[in-house]
């Protein structure tokens, strides 16, 4: 499965999810009391509110946090695809730079046939694994190789996904105004861009 | 800097930052209330005939306890059968200064964002925008007349929906 395929199956899911959700409500408001039982946490105040003329406000209400949740959980699922594929590319290009450096640098001879300077130290010199552990360091090394607004949307997403994942406070990350359908268009345009020079 | 200036200036800009976080979040919740207020004088002819009703609610989820207490969710019943809500989801949102969920009750999924925005160079005015979606390019200044529009056309796409189910 390709890059793209990997985050396009995790909004495959996400739809599927809101479907099944979608069908679960109007199940519901049709007044199938079994499935319902299953579905809502009953108490007997629900209980009461699910026979009363109230109820459809009230099945509304949940379905409506449900979908949220599945949203949001599937958003945060589909940046963690992200990352994941993010970090192989980055790990297997690292890979390959730091062979090119070390072979190349060898080479590198003075006049006198001396090695270059630093020689035993030359693959010190590019980044490692440790230096772009997180997304956010990860960012840095895409800089030049997305269009800046696909830069700056990451930049957006990273914020965002720092907000959900820290409970949607004030002082963690900030909300966007991205919807999921934003988010899973801006990843595949991103890996699209990472993909085009390997 | 000595020790003792770097604790002075330490806890000037805690002092600062405290104050600052009540600032913005008076300002939201004055904001919030400023809007409530008007959308109820916008539709007073029809809330007075009885079209329309509005109810406050307890929000769910807040960023931070004092929304709890301060801001509701606003519940605007259309004809006595659907209703829209704008729920406030803070201040704590990239390119705004606050954020309004605005949905049709039971279709959050294609819910719209209000976003209250500072006015350039004015420090304590701010007016309301529409932010469909990120191809919206122009600003949409949210009236009376763009909220009667989105209504109408939520219920055009409802009466749809039903006439297909």
């Amino acid at each position: 499965m390709s890059a793209k395929e990997t985050v396009e199956e995790v909004f495959q899911m996400y739809e599927s999810l809101k479907e099944i959700s979608d069908d679960g409500k109007e199940k519901i408001r049709r007044g199938n009391q079994s499935f319902a039982r299953r579905i809502i946490p009953l108490s007997p105040k629900t209980e009461k509110i699910l026979r009363s003329k109230d109820k459809n406000d009230f099945i509304d209400d949940y379905f409506d946090t449900l979908n949220q949740k599945i949203a949001d959980h599937s958003v945060l699922d589909m940046i963690a695809t992200f990352e994941r594929i993010v970090f192989t590319r980055i790990v297997n290009t690292y890979g390959e730079i730091r062979n090119i450096v070390k072979d190349e640098y060898d080479k590198r001879r003075s006049k006198k046939n001396r090695p270059a300077p630093l020689y035993h130290s030359a693959t010190a010199f590019i980044k490692n694994r440790d230096d772009i552990r997180s997304l956010s360091g990860a960012r840095k090394i895409l800089e030049n190789q997305i269009s800046e607004e696909s830069f700056e949307n990451l930049d957006k997403i990273i914020a965002h996904r720092n907000w959900l994942s820290h409970g949607k406070r004030e002082d963690v990350g900030s909300d966007s105004k991205l919807k999921i359908e934003e988010v899973f268009n801006i990843l595949t345009k991103i890996i699209d861009e990472i993909q085009e020079d390997v | 800097m000595g020790f003792k200036e770097k604790l002075v200036r330490l806890s000037e800009l805690d002092k600062y930052r405290a104050s600052h976080l009540t600032a913005v979040r008076d300002t939201w919740i004055r904001e919030m209330h400023r809007l409530y207020k008007e959308i109820e004088n916008w539709f007073s002819e029809y809330l007075e005939q009885g079209y329309m009703s509005v109810e406050y609610r307890e929000l769910q989820y807040a960023e931070c306890e004092d929304f709890f207490q301060d801001t509701r969710i606003m519940e605007l019943s259309l004809g006595g059968g659907v209703s829209v809500i704008l729920e406030p989801t803070g201040t704590n949102v990239i390119g705004a200064f606050g954020k309004t969920d605005l949905y049709l009750r039971g279709h959050k999924d294609k819910k719209i964002f209000l976003l209250l925005i500072r006015e350039e160079g004015e420090d304590e005015r701010f007016h309301w925008e529409v932010w469909k979606n990120r191809k919206q390019r122009e600003q949409i200044l949210f009236d009376k007349e763009i909220f009667e529009k989105i209504l109408d056309e939520w219920l055009e796409r409802l009466a749809k929906i039903q006439i297909n189910n």
